[in-house]
């Protein structure tokens, strides 16, 4: 199996596993429980906390765990805009971001707010001159990914946080940088951001469990009520083992400087291999292969199906997506496709290919072989097709 | 005094010579839907009564309303045949109803025998005047809200909610067929049709990787397990079509791709029935809903086939078939958007009447006996059992 299906989900560190274990054998306690067992348990989750808050460079209070990236990206963008003036009700965002990011604003749209798209280039970049247009006082919140979890842009969040500076009172900003985290550094990010989302499944811990971090002062009201943990933020017992394997994906992380550029020369090398296999039939979406995040390559096969590829490819063991894999089983891929401008047809043809730092270079040469060889078998139908 | 559950059967009562070959099979069939021990179902003058276990009425009561055959079922209560007794049995079922909701009430009586004082009408004038002032409830003779119903005989009955079953016959009193399933809303509603008319349906999914994912295949088999909580569990049978679809477009002309595809259908389904013992092929064909749907293409396919072809849809309106899906609960898996095989092979000018000397002559071309015998040669049989509760 040669698994490139990485920005869906990454393959859980066997350490991150062992820590998980032990808190479902042996630390089972709950973490508010008065007694010992509940005492170790809290601790645990506190010196995950700590080592997460280490590796992020922010203070370990300014963390809230949660169930995952949807629920970070929720908690930011419905719990401030419950605090926001009545006056202050214009939103600002991206039309390649996550659904778990446009669903909770399309819901504040229904709720009185306007939501506003940001200009893009057509890699998916943000307009600095569209972000100004659009900024006067009246914008409460801008939401921006990172990394966008499609096409793999890297957006600039130092220039836009300091576009952001530049109007009085400046908005609210929140990043979701849950494709960015180990890819690229995420400095730009805790020092213009005033929230940003983590989740733990991207970076090879375990699924359930997300962070946001609040740049203290921001003001938000909880989603879910309940015994008040996470300062009352989070209501709900700890996911102790979620937290746990967590803190050590987080720890097993390398420091990245600006961006992982080992990763981006294995995408480099499958991008050319790609190449070499399918020649001009491949062409790229969203931003050129060395200037996006290292590990999203997205391509188009002129004339073949997304759909059908990948399910040819999973049949010979190469794990892809078509877009993103939340809504490639239901056909809605090419929603990202149409908002960088790029005709229909690509979108539908797509293919998302993500590496992580487990990736092999022979298999990204073995993979692109393996493209090329389904692409020549299936083509003479998909070409009649046309 | 016990709880049970009465069921009545219509059809399977009025078949002649054959009823008690019927009862047998309808006795069966609930026995399996239901799970109750074989001694707590008693048939007795046309119809079926459940003595279940204490709590488990609800269930019971669910399943064997499910069951092809069942007209409908009661919950019913059982008391010694002495008025007092009638009267509670009556009160207690009366309650439960009018808690429901319902805001008027009468009561009906039936004796059989004479050995209890009191006539029909009497049963019913004298239980309805208790029931009235004891629950302040108001009786309407002519349009009551409900009925509670008393049947005296060595014991006495009283119930009053019927609940509908699928009615039809028996599973299997008509044989098999093989459905040609293929994942939308009409082919499972074909299969449930003809299952209520007996005959016992045996998927037969043509599955085309890549250019149907594993996950068109996965709704096919939720869509069977759906079916199986109908009839019980079924086999599902799965043919790779993909060398088959991509012969034929190579080699036949594309217009009547649709077509020649149909015709190895058929004759691997037909294969297939062989090995099942099944006497026909159903489909959810439905004339004129795609160009593959007239007379002429279907007559076309039909020459094929070495079974009849079953059309149980054939002159149903869209609008009915779904409405159907929806009640028998394949609806929403039918609707779950993956790409059919026939998207991909569909011919993009398909021929509409199509004469059998053309497609015959396109289809000398072709290795049929050797595709028809690979196919079959990678036939996997798996069989999909009902859903959990």
């Amino acid at each position: 199996m040669i698994y490139l299906d990485n920005a869906a989900t990454t393959r859980p560190h066997p350490d991150v596993v062992a820590a998980m274990e032990k808190t479902l054998t042996v630390a089972f306690g709950n973490p508010s429980s008065a007694h010992g067992l509940g005492m170790e348990a809290y601790r645990l989750v506190e010196e995950a906390r700590k080592r997460i808050a280490l590796t992020l460079g922010v203070e370990r209070q300014e963390l809230i765990f949660t169930s995952g990236g949807t629920e970070a990206n929720n908690l930011a963008l419905l719990g401030t805009a419950q605090n926001a003036p009545p006056k202050r009700r214009r939103i600002l965002t991206l039309a390649i971001e996550h659904d778990s990011v446009l669903q909770p604003l399309a819901h504040l749209e229904r709720h009185g707010f306007a939501v506003e798209m940001i200009p893009l280039h057509p890699d998916g970049r943000f307009r600095p001159e569209g972000l100004r247009a659009l900024l006067t006082p009246d914008v409460f919140l801008v939401s921006m990914g990172l990394v966008n979890n499609e096409v793999g842009t890297w957006q600039d969040v130092e220039t836009a946080g300091q576009i952001l500076q530049e109007v009085e009172p400046k908005p609210l900003f929140h990043i979701d940088a849950i494709q960015a985290w180990g890819k690229v550094s995420l400095r730009p990010a805790f020092r213009y951001g005033d929230l940003v989302s983590l989740s733990g499944h991207k970076i090879h811990g375990p699924k359930g469990v997300g962070v946001l971090w609040k740049r203290p002062g921001v003001v938000l009201t909880p989603l879910l009520f309940g015994g008040g943990q996470e300062a009352g933020l989070r209501s709900g017992t700890e996911n102790v083992p979620g937290i746990l394997g967590l803190g050590k994906a987080a720890e097993l992380l390398t420091e990245v400087e600006s961006r992982d550029e080992d990763l981006l020369a294995r995408k480099m090398i499958l991008w050319e291999e790609t190449q070499k296999h399918l020649g001009d039939r491949a062409a790229v979406n969203g931003p050129s292969p060395e200037e996006g995040a290292p590990h999203i390559l997205n391509i188009s096969v002129a004339g073949m199906g997304g759909s059908v590829l990948v399910e040819a490819l999973s049949q010979k063991g190469v794990l892809l997506s078509t877009g993103s894999a939340c809504s490639t089983r239901h056909m809605q891929s090419g929603r990202v496709h149409r908002a960088l401008g790029l005709p229909p047809e690509r979108g539908a043809s797509a293919l998302r290919l993500s590496l992580s730092r487990d990736t092999a270079v022979e298999d990204l040469k073995e993979a692109a072989r393996i493209l090329g060889e389904t692409v020549r078998e299936l083509g003479p139908i998909m070409r009649r097709r046309r | 005094m016990r709880q049970g559950i009465l069921v009545r059967y219509g059809e399977v009562g009025l078949k002649g010579q054959l009823r008690g070959h019927f009862e047998k099979a309808l006795q069966k069939e609930i026995l399996r839907a239901t799970g109750v021990d074989p001694r707590a179902v008693r048939r007795t003058s046309g119809r079926i009564w459940i003595w279940p276990e204490e709590g488990k009425i609800p269930e019971v009561l669910r399943a064997v309303t499910r069951v092809f055959g069942v007209v409908s079922a009661s919950p019913v209560l059982e008391v010694e045949a002495e008025w007092e007794a009638i009267l509670q049995g009556a009160l207690r079922v009366a309650q439960r109803v009018r808690a429901r909701g319902a805001r008027t009430f009468k009561v009906e009586a039936r004796r059989s025998g004479k050995s209890f004082p009191m006539t029909s009408p009497e049963i019913a004038r004298e239980a309805g005047g208790v029931l009235a002032r004891e629950l302040h409830w108001p009786v309407d003779i002519h349009a009551p809200e409900a009925t509670v119903t008393i049947e005296v005989r060595e014991k006495a009955y009283v119930f009053s909610e019927v609940v509908p079953g699928p009615g039809g016959l028996p599973q299997g009193t008509g044989g098999k067929g093989m459905l040609l399933l293929s994942g939308g809303i009409d082919s499972p509603v074909a299969g449930w049709l003809a299952a209520r008319r007996g005959l016992f349906p045996i998927p037969v999914y043509f599955h085309t990787p890549p250019f149907t994912t594993v996950w068109s295949w996965e709704k096919v088999k939720d869509i069977v397990e759906v079916l199986a909580g109908w009839m019980g569990p079924l086999p599902l049978y799965t043919v790779p079509f993909t060398a088959i679809s991509q012969g034929i477009f190579a080699k036949g002309p594309e217009r009547l791709g649709t077509i020649l595809m149909r015709r190895f259908m058929v004759r691997v389904a037909g294969k297939l029935a062989e090995r099942e013992g099944a006497g026909a092929l159903i489909t959810g064909e439905n004339l004129g809903q795609v160009a593959s749907q007239t007379l002429e293409s279907m007559a076309a396919v039909e020459e094929a086939s070495p079974l009849m072809i079953l059309r149980p849809l054939l002159t149903w309106d869209k609008a009915e078939i779904t409405a159907k899906a929806r009640e028998i609960g394949t609806y929403p898996i039918s609707i779950r958007p993956y790409l059919d095989c026939c998207n991909v092979f569909l011919p993009r000018h398909p021929v509409t009447r199509p004469s059998l000397e053309e497609v015959l002559r396109a289809e000398a071309q072709l290795p049929v006996a050797d595709w028809v015998e690979e196919a079959l040669q990678q036939v996997e049989r798996k069989e999909i059992a009902p859903p959990l509760g």
